[in-house]
């Protein structure tokens, strides 16, 4: 029993949906991504290492990190790296809520510990921006900050509507990430059901762009402004790590996005060729329409993106939820 | 299975991960030497040189930009109302607050809410 418990941990941790699982796929991914992004700005994108260029995200990765690790005098050296690790990890546990792992974590109402998972990257990138002082990370921070107060409340009522929608239909355990993934599915044939999924979908989706501070809402580390905001005072393998937790969590929220709202790999089950198969052209077509809103957009001023989120996102997200608690099921 | 074994479980895997990642760091760092050049630590000014003094950033540009940047009328309202120097103005303002609060907690609890 206790071995059972150790390997089901150590199996999360570590192969799926720990390190390897996402060291692959965020490898992947921001391959994809570069190359999509690249096509949809007439590039042709990475090319020379490996077979078209599957091979220069693990380049770029490798050559940042054994760069020189640069500490400014005012700025604090191990720290940062601590937060992102540990920002990393709170990704992972994530992961191993979702039915993607193996031996997945659940019980009732733990969308808290899901909510309380996704807070742990902004807190970290906050704190990142602290740890080396300089204006232009001030900036940055501050910057970032003003974004996440208009940004985690529509993205924690977005995550919400599912949750409650298949808590309602009696399904147990309730207000559970696991069970609200492996349900929702069925209530995209209930017609009513439908308005308040596609209005949460429609805000999680800015909600995402918004906190991982993609185009258009790249304002925090907006390049020929600031410098690079929060990253300004970081390079080598430091910088390393912030690249590998923004593709971790582009990797994630889509993932989570896919599992939550998309029913995974439904209608088939994830055993099957069929079930991977779906579940991975719907991952792609999450990270094709987030690259593709930032291929065809252009940076915001701050007030116009939180202006942006509050008058087009966040009453949307609110109406969602609404619906969520009193429409029938 | 309970919550609270939930949580202790996700913390092992978080700690977990993150101690592998650190000790990749770690290696890294012990493999790899820095060439000590004087400007190469100096805090990054766009070829102006900082002091200590310059690159931090008081709170009130810190915090409250959000506010005066984006709801520039509420805060001026707030600053007049609140910031008048008399003790009795900003208690009476938190005092409103609260009340609201505790009214709109009082309306969630009664439409179900919190179970």
């Amino acid at each position: 029993m206790v071995l059972n418990e150790v390997l089901s941990i150590i199996v999360n941790a570590f192969v799926i949906p720990g390190l390897i699982f996402i060291a692959i796929t965020t490898w992947l991914t921001q391959w994809f991504y570069r190359k999509i992004y690249a096509r949809m700005q007439n590039r042709i994108g990475p090319r020379f290492i490996g077979p078209r260029g599957i091979l220069q995200p693990i380049a770029d990765f490798l050559k940042l990190l054994f760069k020189e690790d640069i500490t400014t005098i005012v700025a604090r050296e191990k720290e940062p790296i601590i937060m992102l690790s540990l920002a990393v990890g709170s990704l992972i546990a994530l992961l191993s809520m979702l039915p993607i792992s193996p031996y997945p974590l659940y019980a009732e109402n733990d969308i808290i510990l899901a909510i309380y998972l996704t807070l742990w990257p902004p807190i970290a990138l906050i704190l990142l921006g602290f740890m080396a002082p300089n204006p232009f990370t001030a900036i940055g921070t501050s910057r970032y900050m003003t974004l996440l107060i208009v940004c985690e409340p529509i993205w924690l009522l977005s995550i919400l509507v599912p949750v409650v929608l298949t808590t309602r239909t009696g399904i147990a355990p309730a207000y559970s990430l696991f069970s609200a993934s492996m349900n929702v599915a069925s209530l995209w044939s209930n017609p009513l059901a439908v308005i308040p999924l596609i209005l949460a979908l429609y805000s999680i989706i800015l909600a995402f762009q918004c906190k991982l501070m993609l185009r258009p809402f790249d304002i925090p580390e907006a390049e020929t402004e600031i410098v690079a905001g929060p990253f300004t005072e970081y390079s080598g393998p430091k910088l390393a790590f912030i690249t590998l937790l923004h593709d971790v969590e582009i990797v994630v929220y889509s993932l989570l996005i896919v599992w939550l709202f998309l029913g995974g790999p439904a209608p088939f089950t994830l055993t099957s060729i069929q079930g991977i198969l779906t579940l991975i052209v719907k991952y792609l077509v999450i990270v094709f329409l987030v690259t593709w809103i930032k291929a065809s957009t252009a940076r915001l001023r701050i007030e116009q993106a939180v202006v942006f989120m509050i008058k087009y996102v966040l009453p949307v997200s609110i109406i969602a939820i609404i619906l969520a608690t009193i429409i029938p099921i | 299975m309970n919550v609270l074994i939930v949580m202790i479980k996700l913390t092992v895997i978080m700690i977990l991960v993150a101690l592998s990642l650190y000790s990749t760091y770690i290696y890294v760092r012990k493999h790899r030497g820095i060439i000590k050049a004087k400007y190469k630590f100096q805090p990054y000014g766009c070829g102006e040189e900082l002091t200590r003094e310059q690159v931090s950033v008081g709170s009130r540009g810190l915090y409250w930009s959000v506010v005066s940047k984006v709801f520039n009328k509420l805060y001026m309202i707030l600053r007049e109302k609140i910031h008048t120097g008399v003790l009795g103005d900003w208690f009476s303002l938190m005092i409103i607050f609260l009340v609201v609060i505790v009214i709109v907690l009082i309306a969630l609890s009664l439409i179900g809410v919190f179970g």
